[in-house]
């Protein structure tokens, strides 16, 4: 699907009337429009609106946030906004919003080729893209980014690929499977007494509401164990570096590090080899090396014919006269089938054959290297490794009992964490394990809630006489919960190989990585990044969902370099081209500097300029000096089209 | 019939095989889990067959055993013919067994379900006595793959006289 934002149209709103066209009347959508608007021109205004025109989400606004909309001096009845999205580079769609500030509410008209309809009506194929969870991800701000990486954005990071990738239909499949069973045992139930019933409806309902609770406190508890681990990373570095600079440990302590980092090369290493060679049997068991060399060996005694023969001497049989010219008399016949049985099959033969092979290129002589030597030198890698963190313990606690304030506080703090962790790591475990004697409603095992729940199920549904339906409904809720979780979980590794294999590109110099997308986007061994790190991580993880399985969808940036130093601003202007497919910016003029022209470099120059402003004595003041192309002019609003005078704007005035 | 697994293989495993199951070296896939126990049952001579009650979790060999499936159904047939008492050079009683097991009449060679349950035996046998040798989950790969080596080579008097029946 592709669908590219092609203009908007204000009227009688709090923002000024104005017609913002980005194709400057024409049909080609530039890759890159930028639109300077000052403050207070009405930015929040407009960019409410033309996300309530995409996902249809003012129909359900409050009367008192409609009125919030109102030109707040004519005070008209009605206001309107119009936007024209153009779909699949040829269709345009055109979304009517009226707002009716008598009555505080706001009603839509869609128009999509010929057809022009009363109310939000985009056409199906569009309008599962325009679905409020998805649209809300095409409205991007700096603020977004780091709200991915710190987790406190509204949704969670991994529900966001499968807002853009549909799966949550399939979790909505399952309530609807269960609701529809739930409604049928409801209609069709046996009759049996209602207080049973009910008891039983408030037992599977508490059920599964401690169930929901549990998993809820399981995922933050993985969230949190995987911040403390971070955590504890940073202290042991930090706790390093400062012995590190200290005069009287630095030797000890680097030696100590040197050793301990050789042993963790080497114990990779060890365990990369045994990897490598973990799919023979016979590396793992050299026993069996003799063994199969036994069976191959006997096999070979068996004297196999071509695999071919047996066939050959059943068709024989039915010939007059023998290939050696003898007549193929009964005796003859019978001696040939006797012989034929004994000879081996098709299916036989091409095993043996094949495994006869195998046996020589694996079993000749002994693997080189063995699990046996690996073993041994795994072993010591980690008794140098056991070595190294016990002298590194042994500096700390030197540095404590010398009076190292620093190093003290570090440690209580790592104890603290460590023990944190621990608590964590057991709750964890605890909702993790199978279900064990004593299990009840206080305890946190989700399987023990998963068992009670299906057996309070299965036990009203024979109380309603519904339980083929049951098993039926819970066959489909986890045929799609396999499912779920299969796309998942491929989908993420694919959005984290592509993000990474960007961020290797345009991270160079202070590269970061996703390691995870879970709640929140984990970058590799860190918290967070610097601010410029997190706008490119967020932004390469967005638009790498947006142009994802050949789509490609409009990213509307609010203040698109706002907080990022210039050299920030140079990496992610040169970036956003490359990313996304058409690029729609609001900006001021503090933003342009470092960052507009390697955006326009990067977007080969396909960039339309439009600055937008409230007409008012000053800024008509302003308008001879700015020059540019007037594109749209109203009585309290004028949009200028012009890369000169979108830099001029705020050059010797303030905004 | 697939490949599977104990039912409490996958869980058992779960500390040293990572997150969401992405495994680690040389646990990479359940099918390597898989290997692991299989090669322990087999030298120990832990056949235990696992009724319904597998953890199905994979139909055919993955890339990465191609090269040496055929070892694995080697030492599956060798083992069986030891299991029955049986001589290796007993031509009849060895295509039988080899027939019950494999179809290599395509172009590739096939598990029959006799071959599946067979192999499906040796590891659920493996994970068994894993399971019972350590005292708990291992949580560490290092530790896990020395006891593994430790049980695999260890002087073991039921392996001495015989296979477990």
């Amino acid at each position: 699907m592709k669908i590219e934002l092609i203009s908007w149209q204000a009227q009688g709103l709090r923002c000024p009337d104005a017609k913002i066209d980005l194709c400057s009347g024409g049909d080609h959508v530039p890759k890159v429009a930028l639109i300077q608007m000052p403050n207070g021109t009405g930015k929040t205004t407009t960019l409410d609106c033309l996300r309530a025109a995409m996902d249809g989400s003012a129909r359900s606004w409050s009367e008192k946030r409609v009125l919030e909309y109102q030109d707040s001096e004519k005070k008209p009845d009605t206001g309107k906004f119009l936007t024209t999205l153009k779909i699949e580079g040829s269709n345009r769609l055109v979304i009517e919003m009226t707002f009716d500030f008598d009555h505080g509410c706001v009603t839509y008209k869609t128009t999509y080729g010929s057809k022009n309809e009363d109310g939000y009506c985009p056409p199906p194929k569009v309008g599962r893209y325009l679905d409020p969870q998805f649209s809300e991800l095409l409205f991007f701000n700096g603020e977004l980014a780091n709200q991915l990486i710190d987790g406190t954005q509204g949704s969670e990071a991994s529900a966001i690929i499968d807002t853009f990738y549909g799966l949550y239909h399939l979790k909505r499949l399952q309530d609807l499977a269960q609701a529809a069973f739930e409604d049928a045992a409801k209609k069709g139930g046996r009759t049996v007494k209602a207080k049973t019933l009910t008891i039983l409806e408030a037992k599977l309902g508490k059920l599964r509401k401690r169930q929901g609770e549990i998993v809820t406190e399981q995922s933050d508890a993985k969230e949190k164990a995987a911040q403390l681990k971070t955590e504890i990373q940073a202290l042991e570095r930090s706790t390093e570096e400062h012995l590190l600079n200290s005069e009287k440990f630095r030797e000890r302590e680097q030696e100590a590090i040197d050793n301990r980092h050789r042993a963790e090369m080497e114990l990779e290493d060890q365990l990369q080899k045994i990897s490598s060679n973990f799919a023979n049997p016979v590396f793992l068991y050299d026993p069996l090396r003799e063994q199969l060399q036994k069976l191959a060996d006997n096999f070979e005694v068996l004297r196999l014919p071509e695999p071919s023969s047996a066939p050959f001497f059943k068709e024989l049989v039915k010939e007059d006269v023998c290939i050696c010219d003898r007549e193929m008399n009964d005796g003859a016949k019978a001696a040939i089938e006797r012989r034929a049985e004994e000879i081996l099959g098709d299916s036989v033969t091409g095993f043996l054959n094949s495994f006869k092979d195998s046996v020589r290129n694996f079993c000749g002589e002994a693997c080189d290297p063995s699990f046996e030597g690996l073993m041994e030198q795994l072993n010591n890698s980690l008794e140098a490794l056991d070595a190294a963190q016990s002298k590194l313990d042994d500096i700390r606690r030197e540095a404590e009992e010398s009076g190292d304030m620093d190093v003290s506080a570090k440690q209580e703090e790592l104890k603290e964490k460590k023990k944190k962790i621990q608590d964590l790591s057991d709750f964890i475990d605890e909702t993790e394990r199978k279900t064990q004697a004593g299990d009840g409603d206080d305890c946190d095992c989700l399987d023990y809630y998963a068992k009670e729940i299906q057996q309070a199920e299965k036990k009203l549904a024979e109380l309603t006489g519904s339980l083929d339906l049951k098993a039926r409904t819970d066959c489909l809720k986890e045929l799609l919960d396999v499912a779920y979780r299969e796309a998942h979980n491929k989908l993420k590794e694919s959005v984290i190989d592509d993000a990474n294999t960007q961020l290797r590109e345009i991270l160079k110099f202070n590269l970061v990585q996703i390691e995870d997308i879970g709640k929140s986007v984990k970058l590799d061994g860190r918290l967070s990044g610097s601010v410029g790190q997190n706008l490119s991580v967020g932004y390469v993880f967005l638009a790498g969902l947006l142009h994802g399985g050949g789509n490609q969808f409009p990213l509307v940036v609010d203040s698109p370099a706002g907080a990022l130093d210039d050299v920030a601003r140079r990496q992610v202007g040169g970036l956003l081209p490359e990313l996304i497919g058409q690029l729609v910016a609001f900006v001021i003029a503090s933003e342009r500097e470092w960052f507009v022209e390697p955006l326009a470099e990067a977007a080969g120059n396909d960039v339309v300029y439009l600055t937008h402003l409230r007409l008012n004595e000053y800024t008509s003041g302003l308008l001879p000096s700015l020059g540019g192309e007037k594109v749209s002019e109203t009585d309290d609003g004028i949009v200028l089209e012009g890369k000169e005078c979108f830099f001029q704007l705020g050059v010797d005035s303030v905004e | 019939m697939a490949f599977q697994l104990h039912p409490d293989a996958r869980d058992w495993f779960k500390k040293v095989r990572g997150k969401d199951g992405k495994g680690k070296e040389p646990l990479e896939t359940l099918f390597d889990v898989y290997h692991m126990c299989f090669v322990l049952g087999v030298a120990r001579g832990r056949f235990e067959p696992l009724g319904d009650s597998g953890d199905t979790f994979m139909d055919e060999f993955i890339q990465r055993y191609r090269a040496h499936h055929l070892l694995m159904i080697g030492a599956m047939i060798s083992k069986s013919l030891e299991r029955q008492g049986v001589a290796v050079d007993d031509r009849k009683a060895v295509v039988k067994e080899v027939e019950r097991f494999v179809d290599s009449t395509g172009l590739g060679m096939i598990l029959k379900p006799d071959g599946f349950r067979e192999l499906n035996g040796y590891a659920a046998g493996g994970f068994n006595y894993l399971r019972e040798e350590l005292s708990g989950p291992p949580s560490d790969m290092v530790f896990l793959l020395d006891r593994f080596y430790l049980l695999l080579n260890q002087e073991n008097t039921q392996a001495a006289v015989g296979p477990q029946l």
